[in-house]
């Protein structure tokens, strides 16, 4: 019993050091690994913590059986150390005198000997618990199956068969894999070990959605995914009371769906990556419309695993062959660091190296010769280095943190804790809160955060990318702090972006020759603007000046497609401007992965889509098409009529006029809209799952998920608001 | 065997009849092929295998191919769909249907004098 709880202890203290090593690994290079290696790594920590093995140099066994007189005395400190300590601790120093009494007893005695009862306990403490849970997960699955099983209704369409039958060949598939229809799934996905079937939702996929739905799916089935997860889950029971288990399976399932989308990516060519993308995202959109999505392999896992994954798709480059040493020495490097971590299991003598970690108490036991835990103590690391990282502290979460004072340079460490506490309590008595890394305001994460002297000089400005709203600290003459304001858009870019970034390029073209100009960028700030001349005009704002930075451009059957230039890794900053003339007979497209589109004073034709960077129209006269995934959207003073469109992009309007219908539709992002009062038009609002509110209109209790209302006399336009989850406010 | 059979499968279940209730794969595709179908191998054999599942075929294994034999003839499967037809839209009554048949002229009174004739003899 004692070993085998030894045993399990090592298992999991060796898996989970080996998953921290890996996962810094990951962390100092991001994306020089391709996708397949960082899911495959996940594996060798899985079998780390399941296979009992250890491959050293010395044989542990032998060795402690030579050191077996000095061990005998060790043991019995060994003892006091087994990690339920203080009752170990009680009972072990009565055990001292009895071991020390019969030095004859070899180890694998004394190991057995003691407290025979106190590691019962312990081992029905880990294997109920482990056992439960390991049924429960079986359970849950066949209850899923068979629920799965009983909605699915085989396709006999030739067709979409013969298209399976294409994507098997590609793969080499030699199974059957069958192909089900159902009513009861959102998202496409995988299921059976041994006799493979795909089950898609209802409804009609076009040829192109349908191939890469296939190829994905056959990807997870060629690669035993579902074995590779059951062997995850199994770890997970055994290990129930490891923590770091948990975050192994979701770094885990992350990797899964990322490599399999770099391996069917990798089939394809670059328009066909784009469909794959929008794949993804009408998956999005529809998964969460109905409510059942339960675990299993699914094409589709949340609004933030998308983003990541789409760009993933746009940034997918082949791998080069240094990349490949690189990854295939560190691969080496991690296996023979999985063999060689210790797993302490043949005798006691073994047990107490795995103590330490645990116990400050007997610190002397494991002082010994050979003892490769001693590495691992806290105290050896010299004294500069927690304060180096102390220093250079960039919170996670933020993208940078300044956070001194103009007038006396940089504060002392020591002094800056209660003055940066008052601060903070200060920020905290107007509903600022802070959490060690990023400010929140009103529930929402803050985006730009300032807190600045009149004359400009700043107490702290935070900036964090993921955040919604950005604010700034009010204070009076006396520098006391009276309130906190919202920043508008404008400030934020300013500030942002503002005039520090100087201009590089710029390039005109004749406009009456064009017919639409296309914009695709992934990061930079793109703001659209009037054109003083008649000309069309980019400018590039840049940090550095390097020809091969400009943007690529080409006209081409009258359309000027503007293309993002080559950007280095780090530290640089860029935006662009695009002039266009009032008149000018051309639309603009704009797509963009995380950067900010803006319109400001333009009128025009725009089409604008964007996965993450937020979207701001002000005192423009536009008619539109605008999706975004996760950006917000925000339409200030400005004549809009047409399309918005986002998956959980916060949809806020403020339209001077409406001159022609209007649709905005949200999939769980909220919608703000503040209509112009003199304006009429007929209204209607619906909701799945959200509230409908409105400070302006009366709305009846019953009618807080579907609203319509005629405004003014004889409407021509008609506005429709629409979300899935979102709530809707009309003021 | 209330499994029916979808009309992609009946189209291999007919290949399969009209060899006389076994075929071999490789007959099958030719089959297929002559009748100007572009189907896929893996098409078929899912197909083949879900007719397998459904109990309307057996697998024989002659070396390593496959041979399909027929567990029902075309006509017992004649008879089972006839009589589920007549269940769900007649509910059983065959009065209903002959005269359907009559009154849509898809059965002339020819055949069906012809019919009779061919039942008083059956019954002598």
């Amino acid at each position: 019993m004692n070993e085998f709880m030894t045993l399990l202890l090592s298992l999991s203290i060796s898996g989970t050091l080996l998953f921290l090593i890996i996962l810094v690994l990951k962390r100092l290079c991001q994306n020089s690994f391709s996708r397949r290696w960082q899911y495959y790594i996940w594996l060798i920590v899985v079998l780390r913590l399941l296979i009992p093995f250890t491959w050293s140099p010395v044989n542990l066994r032998s060795l402690s059986a030579q050191i077996h007189t000095v061990a005998a005395v060790d043991e019995a400190a060994a003892q006091t150390n087994m990690p339920v300590a203080a009752t170990a601790a009680d009972t072990g120093q009565q055990q001292i005198p009895q071991t020390a009494g019969s030095p004859e007893t070899t180890p694998a005695d004394t190991a057995k000997r003691p407290q025979p009862a106190l590691f019962l306990c312990l081992f029905f403490a880990w294997s109920v618990p482990a056992l439960v849970l390991f049924v429960r997960k079986i359970t849950i699955y066949q209850g899923f199956s068979r629920y799965i099983r009983a909605g699915n209704t085989e396709v006999s369409d030739i067709h979409m068969l013969n298209l399976l039958s294409d994507c098997e060949e590609r793969l080499r598939i030699r199974t059957n894999v069958e192909l089900y229809r159902n009513a009861s799934v959102t998202s496409p996905m995988m299921t059976g070990f041994f006799r493979p079937g795909i089950i898609l939702p209802v409804g009609v996929l076009d040829d192109q959605t349908l191939s890469c739905i296939l190829m994905h799916e056959l990807f997870h089935y060629k690669r035993r995914d579902m074995f590779y997860k059951w062997l995850v889950q199994l770890a997970i029971c055994i290990h129930w009371f490891n923590p770091f288990v948990y975050w192994l399976e979701k770094e885990a399932n992350r990797a899964c769906e990322l490599s399999c989308d770099e391996a069917v990516v990798a089939m394809l060519d670059d328009t066909a990556r784009r469909k794959y993308g929008d794949t993804l995202i009408s998956f999005l959109k529809s998964n969460s419309l109905c409510k059942s999505a339960p675990a299993s392999i699914t094409l589709t896992e949340g609004a933030a695993q998308i983003k990541e994954r789409l760009g993933a798709i746009m940034n997918f480059r082949k791998k080069t062959k240094s990349v490949r040493v690189l990854t295939g020495a560190s691969t080496l490097c991690i296996l023979l660091t999985a063999a060689l971590i210790p797993v302490y299991s043949v005798s006691a003598s073994d047990a107490a190296k795995a103590a330490p970690v645990f116990m400050n108490e007997a610190p002397d036991s494991f002082r010994r010769p050979g003892n490769s835990l001693n590495n691992f103590r806290f105290d050896q690391y010299p004294d500069n280095a927690s304060k180096n990282t102390d220093s250079v502290r960039y919170p996670e979460g933020a993208d940078w943190d300044f956070n001194w004072d103009f007038d006396e340079g940089w504060e002392d460490k020591e002094d800056k804790g209660p003055w940066e506490q008052a601060l903070l309590d200060a920020y905290a008595a107007y509903g600022v809160t802070f959490d060690g890394s990023s400010f929140y305001y009103r529930g929402e994460l803050v985006y730009l955060f300032l807190d600045h002297r009149p004359d400009s000089s700043f107490y702290r400005m935070s900036v964090n990318a993921e955040g919604t709203v950005s604010i700034q600290i009010i204070r009076s003459a006396a520098n006391e702090i009276t309130g906190v304001a919202y920043m508008t858009p404008e400030e934020v870019n300013a500030l942002m972006f503002g005039d520090d970034l100087p201009l590089i390029h710029t390039q005109e073209w004749d406009c009456s020759t064009l017919s639409a100009i296309e914009v695709r960028y992934k990061t930079d700030h793109i703001s659209i603007l009037p054109s003083p001349t008649d000309k069309v005009i980019l400018k590039e704002y840049m940090t550095e000046n390097q020809p091969d930075y400009y943007a690529g451009t080409q006209v081409q059957n009258g359309v000027l497609t503007i293309c993002c230039g080559k950007r280095p890794a780090n530290s640089y900053k860029s935006c662009i401007e695009l002039y266009v003339p009032d008149n000018a007979p051309a639309y603009v497209q704009v797509e963009t992965v995380s950067g900010a589109i803006t319109a400001d004073n333009y009128s025009g034709v725009l089409a604008l889509s964007t996965t993450s960077g937020p979207v701001n129209i002000c005192d423009s006269a536009i008619a539109s098409s605008i999706n975004s995934v996760s950006g917000e959207v925000t339409i200030c003073d400005s004549a809009i009529t047409g399309s918005i469109d986002t998956v959980s992009g916060r949809i806020e309007l403020f339209p001077a006029d409406m001159p022609g219908n209007l649709t905005v539709c949200s999939h769980s992002g909220k919608i703000e809209a503040c209509l112009p009062a003199s304006a009429s038009y007929s209204l209607r609002a619906e909701t799945a799952s959200g509230r409908i509110r409105s400070d302006y209109f009366d709305i009846p209790p019953e009618n807080q998920k579907a609203f319509s209302k005629v405004v003014g006399s004889s409407p021509e336009v008609s506005i429709a608001l629409k979300t899935a989850s979102g709530n809707i406010e009309i003021n | 065997m209330a499994q029916q059979i979808s009309e992609a499968e009946l189209v291999l279940m007919k290949i399969i009849w009209q060899n006389g209730g076994t075929a071999l794969y490789a007959h099958i595709m030719e089959a297929l092929e002559k009748d100007g179908n572009e189907w896929k191998n893996n098409t078929v054999l899912t197909l083949l295998s879900r007719l397998v599942e459904k109990k309307f075929l057996k697998v024989k294994k002659i070396g390593r191919r496959n041979e399909y034999v027929a567990t029902v003839t075309q006509g017992d499967y004649q008879a089972l769909q006839t009589h589920s037809f007549l269940d769900k839209v007649y509910g059983g009554n065959v009065k209903n249907l002959v005269s359907t048949l009559l009154r849509q002229d898809i059965l002339s009174a020819d055949e069906l004098k012809e019919i009779e004739a061919f039942w008083r003899k059956e019954n002598e």
